[in-house]
């Protein structure tokens, strides 16, 4: 008991700031556990009413951390972390990348499996075992990994990394409105994430009571507009992703080419987090986000040219002829590069009011 | 941080409590909470939170400073002592000499009533 006790009040000191956390939270566990020893003899009850009170006195505790971390933090004069232009560590260049991995890894999972059932003629397995439902649930762990680096972000004044987490969370955060156009059936099981993401939202805020983190994230955009571009890096992989869907039939050849598309945007995703600059890392990000979507273009408008039966029409996506493939490529471009090009306009305008 | 020692006062109890504590010698947290508990007659008896919130508070307005055990390897874990800087002898002999005005105040409205 007396162990279990101390356990959890260790696990309620980790959620201290991290200058508060330094400075007294080995002294207040020690001083805790000599408490819980000293009415140990007392019995069970004791203990817990111990350790109630304790609990009890932690809300008014982290308000008081949280506001004397900030107070440091000001006197320090210290900026949000995402403000660097140093490369980033492997560890930071690896979270920032999971997103950017983990969806296409799911989504190309099922297009390999319907290849393989529809090879093996058993497509009514495949339309058996995919259902609305499942075509949802498959997407649970990576709505988890979102949601889990959404809150450790928030905890962090979100870092370089969590962009590409934002970015995705923004697409699903957005088609789960239902505003969108598209009418897939599964899409209606988007909605069901703003439950988790409110709750996400809530205990960030509970953990960490202030609006830093937003601030953070607007000085850090405004100082690097580079980042916005980069959060838009996941709205480039779900379009090149997109791209290839109209594509009917197996088409193992078609999961390669999207695998290469992606692992270009995943690449460039890697070698930005580890770039030094803002000008490098502009390059970076154009060269990759042209590649992917010269792959993605070429293959498809390739695939639409020579399709052999002539009664079936293109798709009105955009992606069957080059000419409109350009058109996409350009406007995909102006998206990226928006943020980038609002804040020069801005730097011009207001030179003193910037400080990238 | 206030410049004045006036701008400190009134204190709360708890935080009286523990400044008192360190008057005569320096304190690691433990002895500041059994001391605070037997000074108050088992009246205030703060959480480990409410110790280190205010102790927190104290050290960042420089009413108290915090030191280490000078020899740690005889005890084992080196522990921190906490003790009043002259500053914070000022804040509390002020908050002192403010309870012990009320206090006459009080006892010469009661005693001219008795009469």
């Amino acid at each position: 008991m007396e162990k279990r006790l101390v356990g959890l009040y260790k696990r309620l000191l980790v959620y201290l700031p991290q200058n508060f956390k330094d400075q007294f939270s080995e002294e207040m566990e020690t001083v805790f556990l000599r408490r819980i020893q000293e009415v140990g003899s007392r019995g069970r009850r004791t203990m817990i009413r111990l350790f109630l009170g304790e609990l009890l006195a932690q809300p008014r505790l982290w308000s008081l951390a949280y506001q004397r971390e900030r107070r440091i933090l000001k006197m320090n004069g210290s900026q949000p972390s995402a403000i660097t232009n140093e490369q980033a560590s492997w560890k930071a260049a690896i979270a920032a990348v999971l997103p950017l991995v983990c969806f296409p890894l799911l989504f190309l999972m099922t297009g390999t499996l319907r290849s393989l059932l529809f090879a093996a003629h058993l497509n009514f397995l495949y339309y058996a075992l995919w259902t609305d439902v499942t075509t949802f649930g498959i997407y649970i762990p990576f709505y988890l990994l979102l949601l889990f680096g959404f809150l450790f972000a928030w905890l962090r004044d979100f870092p370089r990394w969590s962009y590409t987490y934002l970015g995705w969370l923004m697409i699903i955060l957005i088609s789960g409105l239902g505003i969108s156009e598209l009418n897939d059936p599964y899409l209606k099981y988007l909605k069901l994430i703003w439950g988790p993401f409110l709750a996400a939202l809530l205990i960030a805020v509970l953990l960490n009571p202030t609006i830093k983190p937003l601030k953070a994230l607007w000085r850090s955009w405004r100082w690097d507009w580079t980042l916005a571009s980069f959060m838009l890096f996941s709205i480039l992989e779900f379009m090149v992703l997109a791209s290839f869907d109209e594509m009917p039939g197996p088409s193992v050849s078609g999961i390669f080419w999207q695998g290469l598309a992606v692992a270009t945007l995943v690449g460039g995703a890697l070698w930005y987090m580890r770039a030094s600059g803002r000008n490098r890392r502009i390059l970076i990000l154009l060269s990759s986000a042209t590649l992917s979507i010269a792959i993605s273009v070429g293959v498809t408008a390739y695939y639409w040219h020579n399709f052999p039966k002539p009664n079936i029409k293109y798709p009105i996506n955009g992606y069957a002829m080059i000419d409109q493939g350009l058109i996409f490529m350009l406007v995909v471009f102006a998206f990226l590069l928006a943020p980038a090009l609002l804040s020069a306009t801005l730097n011009r305008l207001f030179p003193n009011q910037l400080t990238g | 941080m206030p410049e004045i020692i006036q701008d400190y006062l009134p204190l709360t109890e708890t935080t009286f409590y523990i400044l008192l504590s360190m008057a005569v010698e320096r304190k690691h947290g433990y002895a500041i909470i059994k001391d605070v508990e037997a000074l108050s007659k088992g009246r205030v008896v703060p959480s480990t939170g409410t110790l280190y919130g205010a102790l927190s508070r104290l050290l960042d307005q420089g009413l108290i400073e915090r030191v280490a055990e000078e020899n740690p390897e005889e005890v084992g874990r080196p522990r921190k002592f906490y003790s009043l800087t002259q500053y914070g002898s000022k804040v509390l002999e002020a908050e002192m000499t403010r309870l012990r005005s009320l206090v006459i105040t009080a006892e010469q409205r009661t005693a001219l009533n008795m009469e």
